[in-house]
């Protein structure tokens, strides 16, 4: 089977074509809060053309928040995702490859479970109790439960650009394959899902949620709506009409900059995962709201939602919440 | 081939640039590289007051080049802004040291203005936070670093735009401070160094100084349009508004002098919030009018619209069908004329950035509509500015000179609103010295397309520009760098030697952004 960080397509544009425009500066998180070019993906591939070796570009490779912010910004079109997963790929000294591949080893230790056979499945990383509430949400006249196997090791491995073992791999995939559709917490599993399992759909739990009457009908202007910025800005070309129409209808404020990326809190990254010093992200809860009247912060994501709760005392609420409201 | 060198602070009589005369001996454009005496024993000392300066290979590649992608320079080290008493203490390491130190911002200069030919490449962009909007006086202070579009991004949290920007808007504030600023907004509101209210410098000699019309005024006269000559501009107090969103309306034209003609007219009379004329070579040409309010828009509608010789898209489109049907030939033209707009036009209306007809991002869309569609790895912009009477007969002239070396070129025209109390910043300028109440600007770009043009080429092309702007004692939206050659021939000697005494005076070892212009 194909290595799923293989399935980040590369593009024909790499690090060579970029002209130092400076765009890919603009919604990174990482370059707000360290103003150090070094770290963006113009300092790199400036440096990269230069001949820098991995020693120059280790700090900064690994720093990225991977959130996906700037790929969707470069006029050049380079493949800034496909080219960071190849960069950490490639270094040996990869800070995350320990902790992941122990994480691998220990699924792999676990029996294959081959799951529920549903119309829909559900590779959402909460807990039960908020895994059955999106289920009960979401089932109707399709049936809907949660995959087997919530991937989190395999979050992280494409994150950390690392190849995922061929056993691994398919002890994940094959039991999503029974499944018509299926719904991913963690944005970054979209597109390798939809290039690996091509005749089935695959959305993000946001966009799913967001579009039922019930949780619609209950956003409201005064509400700070935090979207998943993985999903989002991975797809954007789809995402930026959808939101803009949930946007229009709602009058609630997004997480959304001027260029319509999408920001993140960074609270999924796997520097905070695996407690390598990485951005902060209540700095960056603190940029997300500065200027901004809300009374109410709904999220996507329940890691966006900790990390709003550990900084404001703003009420925040998760998205499928909003159906019992 | 001898190629005399150019000594730092010194300008000679002879200021012929590459190719632009035949028979002319060459002269140095690029500045020879500083060669690094005394470089160990300033960095030694910036090290035991704690200053990090990157010497790798990755840190100084960064710089290499500017959006121009003529000049190629590296520094000995690059230091990231972080205060102002750091870049104190790095200007007065390098004053006693004699090393250089070139600024940088949004390294977007053309001309290598921006390069560091050896010496400290100062990169300004860590210095890019906003410090206080205060919505009740209408002013905004930022470091200077900031990029515009960053900028626009924090002042919309609190529903306040910028007055006037660059169209390009990962340009700095300071550098763009130093230089000019021009936009379709520009007409209304001047040029962006014009809504700076005070700056804090400092000077070449490591002085922190703020300065406005009324503090340190002489200093704040030499720093604002000053290209980065008296001092580095660390933070800005500018002039800010309520935001709004923009209603653009486009009118195309077959003929350049009648659209220049319009222009001027309704910039004359103030007919509108935003103007300027965008062209695909001589053929498409367009007059770009918008507007803040319906009312202002209803009463250009009314008022002026039938006063314009420019038609709306349907006429446009018909006229052209018909001009290209009668010129067979051109097929190739008319085809990269239709294949251009459909490419360009819904960048310039997105959907998620328009609302109720009006464009809800003008920061964004153009921005990012000016790198897709015209960016690339080298960017050949050179441009004139004239006052109004002269206007016509440059941008007819320089799309002559355009046409003469490419098949596919923009020209890009707007307006300067000029402010009679700032006179005495626009010696030695952007703003040509006979212009009054409004001066104008055009940039004649060329589509490079990935075809392969060498160096001396695109050089006597710009050269042509620029000789255009000597003949017609205008000025230029950009100088200085690999153009410094031309500073004499359009400004004249008396005045270039006024602003290098001062320059010798401020700066004793000619080390801020040397050979920029000196």
């Amino acid at each position: 089977m194909e290595p799923l960080t293989a399935s980040i397509s590369p593009s024909e544009n790499d690090f060579s074509a970029c002209s130092g425009c400076s765009l890919c500066l603009l919604p990174c998180p990482v370059w707000r809060q360290k103003r150090d070019i070094t770290f963006t993906w113009q300092g790199r591939a400036r440096a990269l053309q230069q001949g820098a070796a991995k020693e120059d570009l280790r700090e900064s490779i690994f720093a990225c928040a991977y959130c996906g912010s700037c790929d969707p910004i470069c006029p050049q079109g380079i493949d800034l995702r496909g080219n960071m997963a190849q960069l950490r790929g490639n270094d040996e000294n990869n800070p995350f490859a320990k902790e992941i591949c122990i994480r691998i080893e220990e699924a792999l230790k676990k029996p294959v479970n081959p799951g529920k056979k549903a119309h829909t499945l559900l590779v959402i990383g909460d807990n039960d109790q908020r895994i059955e509430k999106i289920r009960s949400l979401l089932s109707g006249k399709t049936t809907v439960e949660p995959a087997s196997d919530k991937g989190r090791d395999i979050v992280l491995a494409i994150e950390a650009g690392l190849e995922i073992p061929e056993e691994r791999l398919e002890a994940f995939i094959n039991p999503l394959k029974k499944a018509k559709e299926i719904i991913v917490s963690n944005g970054i599993l979209k597109r390798p899902l939809k290039h690996l399992l091509p005749g089935l759909k695959v959305r993000g739990l946001g966009q799913v949620l967001s579009s039922l009457p019930q949780i619609r009908s209950k956003l409201k202007p005064t509400d700070f709506y935090i979207i998943e910025s993985r999903a989002y800005n991975w797809d954007l070309q789809s995402m930026v009409v959808y939101y803009d129409k949930l946007r229009r209808e709602t009058g609630a404020i997004f997480n959304l900059d001027l260029n319509r990326i999408a920001i993140p809190t960074t609270a999924t990254s796997i520097q905070q995962i695996s407690g390598i010093k990485g951005i902060n992200a209540a700095e960056q809860v603190k940029w997300l709201l500065e200027g901004r009247e809300v009374k109410r912060i709904v999220v996507e994501s329940v890691d966006d939602g900790e990390a709003f709760s550990a900084s404001v005392d703003i009420p925040v609420i998760h998205l499928s919440d909003l159906g019992e409201v | 081939m001898e190629i005399p060198e150019i000594k730092p602070g010194h300008l000679g009589p002879d200021h012929v640039a590459p190719d632009a005369i035949p028979f002319i001996k060459r002269q140095q454009t690029n500045p020879s590289r500083w060669k690094g005496d005394g470089w160990d024993a300033f960095v030694a000392e910036l090290e035991e007051k704690g200053l990090e300066i990157r010497q790798g290979k990755a840190a100084k590649g960064i710089f290499i080049t500017d959006a121009g992608g003529l000049a190629y320079g590296l520094p000995h080290g690059a230091v990231r802004a972080e205060s102002a008493e750091q870049i104190s203490q790095l200007l007065k390491a390098a004053q006693k040291h004699k090393v250089p130190v070139t600024t940088r911002g949004g390294g977007l200069t053309t001309e290598g203005e921006s390069v560091a030919f050896g010496g400290v490449l100062l990169d300004m962009t860590g210095m890019s936070r906003v410090k206080k909007v205060d919505k009740e006086n209408l002013t905004v202070r930022t470091e200077a670093g900031i990029f515009w579009h960053s900028l626009a991004e924090e002042l919309r949290r609190y529903n306040m735009d910028y007055l006037s920007s660059p169209l390009n808007l990962t340009s700095s504030v300071g550098g763009t401070l130093g230089v000019g600023g021009v936009d379709v907004n520009s007409t209304r509101f001047g040029c962006s160094a014009d809504q700076a209210l005070s700056v804090e410098v400092v000077t070449p000699t490591g002085e922190i100084v703020e300065c406005s019309d009324s503090v340190n005024a002489d200093l704040f006269k030499r720093v604002i349009l000053g290209y980065g000559q008296f001092g580095v501009i660390t933070e800005a107090t500018l002039r800010i508004r309520p935001y709004t969103p923009l209603k653009m309306h486009y009118f195309y034209y077959s003929s350049l002098g009648n659209a220049v003609k319009d222009l001027v007219m309704i910039d004359k009379a103030r007919a509108c919030h935003y103007s300027g004329i965008l062209t695909m070579m001589d053929r498409a040409i367009t007059l770009l009018v918008a507007f803040d309010s319906d009312n202002a828009e209803q009463e250009f509608m009314s008022e002026w619209r039938p006063k314009l010789k420019g038609h709306g898209e349907a006429a446009f489109a018909v006229n052209t069908a018909l001009y290209y049907l009668l010129r067979p030939w051109k097929v190739r033209e008319a085809l990269f004329l239709y294949n251009r707009k459909k490419e360009l036009f819904p960048d310039l209306h997105p959907p998620h950035h328009m609302k109720d007809g009006k464009i809800l991002d003008r920061t964004v869309v153009f921005s990012r509509a000016v790198w897709k569609h015209w960016g690339g790895k080298q960017m050949i912009i050179p441009d004139v500015s004239t006052n109004a009477e002269k206007f016509a007969e440059a941008v007819e002239k320089g799309n002559r000179v355009c046409k003469k070396y490419f098949p596919h070129y923009t020209l890009y025209c707007v307006g300067i609103r000029l402010r009679e109390d700032h006179r005495d910043h626009y010696e030695m300028s952007c703003i040509p010295p006979d212009a009054e109440d409004i001066a104008y600007g055009c940039e004649f770009e060329p589509m490079l397309e990935n075809r392969i043009y060498s160096r001396d080429y695109l050089q006597s092309f710009k050269n042509e520009i620029y000789d255009m702007g000597v003949e017609l004692e205008g000025s230029y939206y950009r100088f200085g760098g690999m153009m410094k050659g031309y500073i004499r021939r359009v400004f004249g000697d008396e005045v270039v030697d006024k602003h290098l005494e001062m320059k010798k005076k401020a700066d004793p070892s000619m080390i801020l952004n040397r050979d920029v212009i000196f």
